[in-house]
């Protein structure tokens, strides 16, 4: 069922990007917010939730406040560092287009987007 | 115009470290400690650790190539065990469901500026890292590795065919290597099972993108 509704946004997407229509981007991040909210791993809720936000950003699509929310409840959720780190990185990058908002601004430059040795350590002894 | 000749692509060296490669490859091949798929496919971990400490560049060098000559031949046996398991279908091939809307995907993907590339291409790879970018991946039926932006389709990265495993991953570089944060199975156009993330993650790791076992990730669609 996740699967269906991945390709129906992906259908969607595609849609949208071809007649530039924000109301189909609209139905595709209404279900990608449904899927992320049928989740239960944080990993795929995130993954879930940047597929919005991308859409957000590309169609104009109240891109800042979903930006604010999702990356409060990134810091909130129970990612490790390394992991987490990785999701605002993606947050990030979706954000640069968008640092004429002061907001966006402002929370681009409260953003630590660097990997340390210590955030990795812990995954690649895992691996070896 | 002036160029810098340093800059320019030099073929006989490109021809030379080939012939190196090709000697270590052999010494390798024909060496007791490296006879089996298992022994080859530690020995290039351990190389890569021993790299990672190495500080003499001479020695360094050495462990290049022979990183390079091991690599070579576990991508080998790997691709040799895929394509036997693919034949006597062991693995699944997983078709893409909307295999109608691919030239379309394909031309928005090209409208996008985004190119599919091979895990092969270190450059584009570490560019993806550096962003800490997620993207998705395809493993194809000649042992052959794609990966491509999550802003497009998992049909445009594999070109429209069909795929012995696909999801996604997110890279970050660790001290010189690269390292999966998440490898997961997820694709809404082939919607593999979990096990496919085992089948792929050795392919990834051969090339040098280690991925721990808790960042494998079933997506249960």
């Amino acid at each position: 069922m996740k699967g269906d509704i991945i390709l129906q946004i992906e259908r969607l997407s595609l849609e949208a990007s071809e007649s530039k229509d924000p109301r189909i981007a609209e139905q595709a991040v209404v279900l990608a917010e449904q899927l992320a909210a049928l989740e239960t791993d944080d990993t795929h809720r995130f993954s879930a939730l940047v597929t919005a936000l991308k859409l957000r950003s590309k169609y104009g699509l109240g891109f800042t406040a979903a930006l604010l929310d999702v990356s409060a409840r990134l810091e909130a959720s129970s990612l490790d560092p390394a992991r987490k780190k990785g999701k605002r990185k993606n947050l990030a990058a979706i954000a640069k287009k968008h640092v004429d908002d002061p907001r966006v601004a402002a929370w681009l430059k409260e953003q630590d987007l660097t990997f340390t040795a210590e955030d990795l350590e812990p995954l690649l002894n895992e691996s070896r | 115009m002036n160029m810098d000749r340093s800059r320019r692509p030099d073929p006989s060296r490109d021809r030379d470290a080939e012939k190196a490669i090709l000697g270590e490859v052999e010494r390798v091949r024909a060496h007791p400690d490296y006879d089996t798929v298992e022994k080859r496919a530690a020995a290039l971990q351990a190389t890569r650790q021993q790299q990672e400490r190495e500080v003499d560049p001479e020695k360094r060098k050495r462990l290049t190539l022979h990183e390079a000559a091991l690599k070579r031949l576990v991508v080998e046996d790997l691709t040799a065990n895929l394509q036997q398991r693919v034949q006597d279908r062991t693995f699944p091939l997983y078709q893409n469901r909307d295999q109608h809307l691919l030239a379309r995907e394909q031309a928005d993907a090209r409208a996008d500026n985004i190119a599919p590339f091979s895990i092969t291409d270190t450059r584009q790879l570490r560019r993806a890292a550096d962003e800490a970018a997620d993207l998705k991946w395809v493993l194809l039926d000649d042992g052959r590795v794609r990966l491509g932006s999550t802003d497009t389709t998992h049909a445009v990265v594999a070109d429209g065919r069909d795929v012995v495993a696909a999801g996604e991953i997110a890279i970050a570089i660790g001290n010189r290597s690269l390292l999966a944060l998440s490898f997961t199975n997820q694709s809404g156009h082939y919607q593999p099972p979990r096990d496919v993330i085992d089948i792929a993650a050795p392919f990834f790791e051969a090339h040098g993108i280690q991925v721990p076992h808790t960042s494998r990730k079933d997506y249960d669609s």
